[in-house]
């Protein structure tokens, strides 16, 4: 493993876990949900961690987002420690370069789909710079539901607002959190196909904790964790191979 | 079911808490209020039974009356009830009128219990005053006098020491030959005494050679009752021997009687209180059954029936009421002794005495919790048992939007009703008995209006909100649309608070427009430069003062008018005595003739004559020395000094001859009236109980009684705010909880928790506001309608005390602020990650 010191890796690495523990609880209930990790997210690249329940995936995402604290090691989003700043840092951190998508309850059910697109923005006291939202909106084919509340919405629907909102402030970095995990396929592959589109033609960097073999076909990279330990990295997925690697894991 | 009630109970304890608090103070008023009264009737019992223990049968005047004007006889009477056979002892006393004085000149008490003088008697068996050793003696020559050791202690007086006591003929100075106690109380029931010598005492009290009473101790053996039948025969006409148990008995009555007012107005406050409970109640129940649908839905789909679904809402809702009731007999406790220590600030001294305990306090403070809190839970009992088993399986996190129709038509029929009723009782004369339909009109109105405020709730929290998206960004819109997105909810809260500021509201606009009309009428009604009153409500004006200042060359006219209660028709009324000549010159009652047609008739208010009152009409007038029948020979409007009028010549068959409650004065044509006024105090330097006020002082004066009246009103209010606060804090602390996510994922995507706080308090504010201004606007309605119909009364002007009504807005913003505290905590300490996992 390099360690990040020169710009160029700066430039290069989006985000980065330096021998991350995490253990829930303590003494004879404790588990040990992330066992010293080392990880470095390419800029520009769509990741994807798999591994069977209880592996540490979404304990990952958590950590490298800042949801949530390591006992030991680091977190590096671009060239700011994570792991370093307090809870008030951390919110701006959030807010103005991190974009999320959740599994459910996304959107907040009093403001409009427009209104939880530019939330992160608003939040910032910012407005959404016009253009882009028009094109994020377009591209996801929200446009004719802008006005409407999220209980007014399919649930394909709801996610894509998410990941409009993941994406409204061009943020540094999206973690999407089974962002497909409540959807029929046909409307779960329609969202992975935009996060595709994002990656590809304004290189967002995407991380992206999933369990669904065909969803993680859609990423670059795949990480796979058992255990809370990185067991196996995969270039270019594809479903069927993804299926084969998971059932050696016993997922 | 019940397992599983009494589960969710332990599960949520802290909404309980919430919850049994709101019902538990509600409760600990109605305890507190029998504690307290309770308590004072078993000390004033024991008190007077001890006092008159030892008087076995005493003579008085027949129908005595309170005070100065009590009748007195001749003391010859003494001789021949001493010869009675089965009298041991005879001992006459002589009561008066006694002002003790501090040093430096002020009256000592007078305001509350009365000031009293009397005799001293060297027979202790029939006293309970007692002369503890080292207290001093008796009083037995001129210049002496005994107190009551309250008194003492409370002026820093001792034996030896001088003391000026004023009477109605002027001040003298004694010196402290004893100080007299009851047992373990210092003075009786807060009334101070001066005792002085039987001689001095009927000097004093102008009464010499005669006698205010007689007290009989029987010999050995002798019949109580039968000794006054025996000595009631030998006494003149005007005269009664009664018992000492009589005696008793009509004195407690005479408390009982007074003490049941204040218990009245003492648990109509507590109705207050136990009604703003109920919203919470009703409110909490609502709110946790929705958030419960899930779970009771899945009850039904395994086989639970709709009435034990219901039962386990009642089970809960019985344990909540029961504890929360326990809980506020506990408080009464302390309400009580809250009550005791606020009538001792105002200057009603109770006796002290251990706090008493009847059964019959615990059964009704239960009673009213556990009733109160299952008649609030009827509909939220009635919505759980309707959610259907399908309920389960469907997304619990969309809510369905039910029409708030159902709600438009019982809030109007409702409100309807009660001004229906409002506008009937007000139609007519306003009487004592009036009130009870306008407090029920009043109350459909209140719950109308609660019910109609769910669908004002969401305009409002759009208009009272508008600046908050503009101020704080996504926490001010968050904050606006929260509190739109459940109106019902919202309503129901802002009704609590609302109950409490109408009626706050309600009283500060009477107050303001009581001081108003006063202050108008003493403008329109009074030529009079100055009234003259005794500071002390016992007594009327001195005659000694009054016949000193008529001969004053400043003054030009003095206008003596007495008052006394008289039954016209059958109705105690009260009633100035005036003199028809000279009354015009001093006082315009706005008659519809000359007051000189008066003749030996009666003139009569306009109220009268709207309850169906005619001039020419004949009433029936029953006084203490007679009845007769009076013509109504006119009508008045301005009620300033009295709602009936006769003449001194018709009054001198009905009542006894007493002093003036009040003289006019009008100063001499050229005459300055600092300078009248300068001459009046010099004489009044002797009688310390003269006041001599102008116009503006007496309205000033009514305004510091109207603000003192005010100010307890409103302190017994403050309960029910209090309580509606606890509401707001509760319902925002149960909607914090259901949004556990949504608060999650704001703070997922940036919200600070600053922010977080910023919006629950901010949606706090908002509900209070509504609630504050339905309130506000339901007192000023409710208050006009009143003075409007009281306009009769002497309410000439309706005043709006704009700067009261402001600070309520503002104060009841603040008190948002305060119930939010919580609540936006534990909003802002949210863990994001719990918040957003997935199930």
């Amino acid at each position: 493993m390099t360690t990040v010191t020169t710009t160029e890796a700066v430039r290069t690495i989006a985000a980065a876990m330096r021998a991350g523990r995490k253990i829930y609880g303590s003494g004879e209930n404790a588990v040990t949900a992330l066992r010293d990790i080392d990880i470095e997210i390419r800029r520009g690249e769509f990741t994807a961690i798999m591994g069977p329940s209880g592996s540490g995936k979404s304990t990952l995402l958590h950590t490298l987002a800042g949801l949530d604290t390591l006992n030991s090691g680091k977190v590096f989003l671009g060239d700011i420690e994570l792991t370093a700043l307090n809870e008030r840092q951390l919110t701006r951190v959030r807010r103005d370069r991190i974009g999320f998508i959740f599994q459910t309850f996304n959107l907040v059910p009093t403001l409009t789909a427009a209104e939880n697109i530019a939330l992160p923005l608003t939040i910032a006291r910012r407005r959404p710079d016009p253009e882009w939202f028009d094109f994020v909106v377009a591209t996801l084919g929200l446009g004719d539901r802008l006005d409407h509340l999220p209980g007014e919405l399919s649930g394909g629907q709801q996610q894509r607002v998410a990941a409009a909102r993941a994406l409204i402030s061009r943020p540094e970095m999206v973690f999407a959190d089974e962002p497909s995990g409540n959807l029929d396929s046909k409307a779960g592959g329609e969202l992975l196909a935009f996060m595709r589109r994002a990656v590809q033609e304004f290189g967002q960097t995407i991380v992206m904790v999933t369990h669904d073999p065909s969803a993680a076909a859609h990423a670059d990279r795949i990480v796979f964790l058992d255990d809370g330990m990185i067991v196996d990295e995969m270039i270019a997925p594809t479903a069927t191979r993804v299926l084969d690697r998971m059932k050696t894991l016993g997922a | 079911m019940l397992r599983v009630a009494l589960k969710g109970i332990a599960h949520h304890k802290m909404r309980l808490v919430l919850t049994a608090m709101s019902i538990a103070l509600g409760v600990s008023f109605v305890a507190g209020t029998f504690i307290f009264t309770d308590t004072i009737d078993n000390t004033f019992t024991t008190l007077f039974t001890d006092v008159y223990s030892g008087v076995d049968v005493s003579v008085r005047a027949a129908k005595p009356e309170m005070g100065a004007a009590a009748g007195t006889f001749d003391e010859s009477v003494l001789a021949g009830v001493a010869k009675v056979p089965g009298v041991d002892r005879a001992v006459p006393s002589a009561d008066g009128f006694a002002q003790l004085l501090t040093r430096d000149g002020k009256p000592i008490g007078g305001q509350g219990p009365p000031t009293i003088g009397t005799s001293w008697s060297d027979e202790p068996a029939m006293s309970a005053a007692r002369i503890e050793p080292g207290n001093g003696r008796g009083a037995r020559a001129p210049g002496e006098v005994v107190i009551d050791a309250g008194t003492a202690k409370a002026q820093k007086f001792a034996v030896g020491d001088p003391i000026d006591i004023a009477f109605q003929s002027g001040k003298e100075t004694f010196t402290i030959v004893g100080i007299v106690s009851f047992g373990s109380a210092d003075n009786l029931a807060g009334a101070t005494l001066a005792i002085f010598d039987l001689k001095e005492a009927q000097r004093l009290f102008g009464m010499p050679g005669k006698l205010s009473g007689i007290s009989i101790a029987a010999a050995h053996g002798v019949d109580r009752t039968q000794l006054a039948t025996a000595v009631s025969a030998t006494l003149p006409a005007g005269l009664e021997a009664v018992t000492g148990n009589q005696q008793t008995k009509e004195t407690l009555d005479q408390i009982t009687t007074a003490m049941g007012f204040i218990s009245t107005a003492l648990l109509a406050f507590a109705a207050v209180a136990v009604l703003v409970g109920a919203f919470i109640i009703q409110n909490t129940f609502r709110i946790t059954v929705a958030q419960r649908t899930r779970e009771i839905a899945l009850l039904r789909a395994i086989g639970a029936s709709d009435r034990q679904v219901t039962a386990m809402v009642v089970i809960e809702a019985a344990v909540v009421g029961l504890i929360a009731s326990v809980a506020g007999v506990g408080l009464g406790v302390l309400i009580a002794l809250g009550i005791r220590g606020g009538m001792d600030a105002v200057g009603v001294g109770l006796p002290g005495g251990s706090l008493v305990f009847e059964p019959r306090t615990v059964l009704v403070a239960l009673a009213v919790g556990l009733v109160v809190t299952l008649l609030s839970v009827v509909l939220p009992a009635r919505r759980a048992a309707g959610v259907a088993p399908m309920a389960a399986l469907r997304d619990a996190e969309t809510t369905q939007r039910r029409s708030l129709r159902g709600r438009a038509i019982v809030g109007s029929v409702l409100t309807g009703l009660g001004a229906g009723v409002l506008a009937l009782a007000l139609s007519g004369h306003v009487t004592n008995q009036t009130l009870g339909v306008v407090a029920a009109g009043a109350l459909s109105v209140f719950l109308g209006v609660s019910v109609l405020a769910a669908i004002a709730a969401r305009p409002a929290a759009r208009f009272l909100g508008w600046p908050l998206p503009k101020m704080f960004g996504v926490p001010g819109a968050l904050a606006q649309s929260n509190t739109a997105r459940t109106p019902r909810r919202t309503a129901s809260t802002a009704s609590a608070l609302m109950i409490g500021l109408a009626l706050v509201t309600f009283v500060a606009m009477f107050a303001q427009s009581m001081k108003t009309s006063v202050d108008d009428r003493l403008a329109a009604s009074f030529p009079a430069d100055f009234s003259i009153q005794s500071s002390n409500q016992q007594v009327g004006v001195s005659q000694e003062y009054l016949a000193k200042v008529t001969a004053l060359p400043q003054l030009g006219i003095v206008v003596p008018v007495g008052m006394t209660t008289l039954s016209i028709n059958g109705h105690d009324s009260l009633v100035s005595i005036i003199d028809p000549a000279t009354i015009e010159q001093v006082y315009d009652m706005k008659a519809d003739r000359r007051v000189s047609e008066l003749g030996s008739g009666i003139f009569v208010n306009e109220g009268a004559i709207k309850g169906g009152m005619r001039v020419g009409d004949s009433v029936t007038v029953k006084g203490d020395l007679g009845e007769t029948t009076l013509k109504v020979t006119g009508a008045f409007k301005d009620e300033t000094v009295g709602s009936y009028f006769i003449s001194e010549q018709t009054a001198t068959g009905l009542v006894r001859p007493a002093e003036p409650r009040v003289a006019l004065v009008k100063v001499a044509k050229g005459a300055a009236p600092a300078d009248a006024r300068t001459a009046m105090n010099a004489i009044g330097a002797s009688f310390p109980t003269i006041k001599v006020q102008d116009a503006s002082e007496v309205a000033a004066e009514v305004g510091t009684q109207v603000d003192q009246m005010l100010a307890l009103f409103q302190g017994l209010l403050l309960l029910a705010i209090i309580i509606a606060i606890l509401g707001v804090a509760n319902t925002l602390a149960l909607s914090v909880a259901e949004r556990t996510r949504e608060l999650g994922l704001l703070r997922a995507v940036g919200m600070s928790r600053i922010q977080v706080r910023r919006m629950v308090r901010w949606e706090a504010v908002l509900i209070a506001a509504f609630g504050a201004l339905l309130g506000i606007a339901l007192g000023i309605s409710l208050a006009w309608a009143v003075l409007k119909a009281m306009a009769d009364q002497g309410i000439t002007t309706i005043g709006i005390p704009y700067a009261s009504i402001a600070l309520y807005l503002v104060l009841a913003g603040l008190a948002g602020v305060v119930a939010a505290i919580g609540p936006a905590r534990r909003a802002s300490r949210i863990d994001i990650l719990t918040a957003i996992a997935t199930e």
